[in-house]
């Protein structure tokens, strides 16, 4: 696990100091956030904590998703690019604890990001409304919680393609596996917004999905291959 | 300590690696030459474990570093790309490797190789900011950072001034004579290698030519050689021309002026002598031609590509 943690340490430090990822991942925050949170306000005929609870149940998610497609290329793809990680491969870290390593790294800085974007959203919704307008629990558990298994299971599935396939197979991956996501929350999101109630069972259900993916993914993890990995550099 | 035996690797139809079989033992500077596209680095990635042979072996004190840690952890590795992060700084890129390698002491001694490579003052810069040279620099320090007990080097001075050249070549040397590091120096630079490498081994088209010491493949390059030096040089290709139809000479290079002739046998070259003197040719001097790795490998790589 100490490979693990000195992979993680070093991807997200040079996440949280690339000016250009904050740059857009703050942009997209707070574009977002305030997207939604007008949709909100023009919609009162559901009670606060209902609209700003499907609210952040999806925004949180979307965004998530969003960052972790981004940065996920800037953390597994351009060490390919860079030819980085072929002398990477011949340190004695498991290519488990790489993976790992680095999809913990982009999972908490996207998840960070979402949930800033998350608690953004709640306070201008409070300071448009006039009143402190706070999530329930079952939105805060779900937010502080499942919203990282989620941005994991994509940023865990999208790393270990780009570990193994070459450049054009990944562009096509990414785009097929992001969109369909993408566009599937945002229109949920944007349609069910003040409508939907976030219960304990909706939260429930995303947790154990992202875990069995989680757990597939983990299992998988022992077929990446170094030679994969080699003849797939760009 | 490095044992590869009837190595091969294909690539569909494509044999990369041929049946390569050597061995380099403990201490020893070993230079591993081919023209490109020769498969010298797949033989470095199949050694690293970074490929699988097709059939065949390649063990690194018994053992196969694809399979384990604790081989790769004694192996330095600098490859044609630097392998260093362009926006991390100079500390933080050897930090990291450091870390991966469980350096003991990682601070001091980070501060020691960047002190020795020049790098000290540079030690916060952004790798991404270096000039290329200095990133090879890196690269070695890199390498060693984790002291290993064999390196990998794959063109280790290519893109250095001549300054930075001979730097690694002493580094390299000094390695190997002072601290029994074994080295394995994949180059295309015939000097360096002829400089610093007790053995050589050519491979072209995936397959080992020759493989032995240079002093050995200097002496059994089949035939004997003189060296004839002209007192004009502006007309070495004039004579090379004459004793290329000439009886008893097997091959002519010219080289800085002179000619070194491979001869069928020893005594054409009074012969020979005469002949150019006769042309009024004026040589300055005749000595036992000692043929270059050059000149060896260059044989080699143009006799197998006339064969093929």
């Amino acid at each position: 696990m100490s490979e693990a943690r000195t992979v993680f340490r070093k991807e997200l430090r040079e996440l949280a100091f690339s000016r250009g990822t904050v740059a857009s991942g703050v942009l997209f925050a707070v574009v977002f956030g305030a997207m939604y949170s007008l949709r909100i306000t023009s919609n009162m005929a559901a009670t606060l904590d209902v609209s700003l609870g499907s609210l952040l149940f999806f925004l949180t998610t979307l965004l998530g998703v969003f960052m972790g497609y981004s940065f996920t290329a800037q953390v597994f793809l351009r060490e390919k690019t860079d030819g980085v990680v072929e002398t990477l491969l011949c340190s004695p870290a498991s290519l488990r604890g790489l993976w790992l390593g680095k999809t913990l790294a982009v999972t908490v800085f996207a998840h960070v990001l979402a949930a800033a974007s998350g608690v953004l959203t709640a306070l201008v919704t409070s300071a448009r409304l006039g009143t402190v307008a706070v999530p329930n629990v079952s939105v805060i558990a779900y937010l502080a919680c499942v919203v990282p298994l989620v941005i994991a299971c994509l940023v865990g599935a999208l790393g270990f393609a780009q570990l193994l396939l070459g450049m054009k197979e990944n562009r096509v991956i990414g785009l097929a596996l992001f969109i369909p996501i993408f566009a599937g929350l945002y229109g949920l999101g944007y349609s069910s917004t003040g409508t939907f109630v976030v219960t304990w069972v909706h939260v429930g259900l995303v947790a154990l999905g992202a875990a069995i993916v989680l757990a597939v993914l983990a299992w998988a993890s022992r077929f990446l291959d170094r030679e994969r990995i080699v003849t797939t550099l760009p | 300590m490095l044992e590869v035996t009837q190595l091969t690797k294909r690539f569909g139809r494509q044999k990369a690696v041929d049946n390569a079989t050597f061995k380099v033992d403990e201490g020893e500077v070993f230079g591993y030459l081919g023209p490109n596209g020769s498969g010298k680095t797949t033989t470095m990635r199949l050694i690293l474990g970074l490929l699988r042979p097709t059939s065949g072996d390649a063990l690194l004190w018994g053992g196969r570093a694809s399979e384990m840690p604790d081989i790769r952890r004694r192996v330095g590795v600098l490859l044609e790309a630097d392998g260093l992060y362009p926006r991390l700084s100079a500390y933080e890129n050897l930090d990291y490797f450091g870390r991966l390698y469980r350096v003991p002491g990682l601070d001091g001694r980070i501060d020691r190789l960047l002190e020795f490579a020049g790098l000290a003052e540079r030690r916060n810069d952004r790798v991404g900011t270096f000039s290329r040279g200095m990133r090879r620099k890196l690269g070695l320090i890199r390498a060693l950072l984790h002291s290993p007990d064999l390196l990998m080097l794959d063109e280790p001075s290519a893109g250095l001034d001549p300054e930075a050249q001979k730097m690694v070549r002493d580094l390299i040397v000094t390695l190997s004579s002072e601290s029994n590091i074994t080295v394995f120096l994949n180059s295309h630079d015939l000097d360096e290698v002829q400089r610093i490498c007790g053995r050589v081994a050519i491979i072209q088209a995936g397959r080992i030519r020759v493989c032995d010491t240079l002093k050995a493949l200097q002496s059994s390059s089949g035939s004997p050689a003189v060296e004839f030096v002209l007192s004009d040089a502006s007309r070495v290709e004039e004579a090379a021309r004459l004793l290329r139809a000439s009886e008893g000479v097997r091959e002519v290079h010219s080289r800085n002026g002179s000619l070194l002739v491979d001869l069928a046998r020893e005594s054409a070259s009074p012969v020979l002598l005469a002949l150019l003197e006769e042309r009024g040719m004026r040589v300055e001097e005749l000595k036992r031609g000692k043929r270059s790795l050059e000149d060896i490998y260059l044989d080699i790589v143009h006799r197998e590509d006339s064969n093929e």
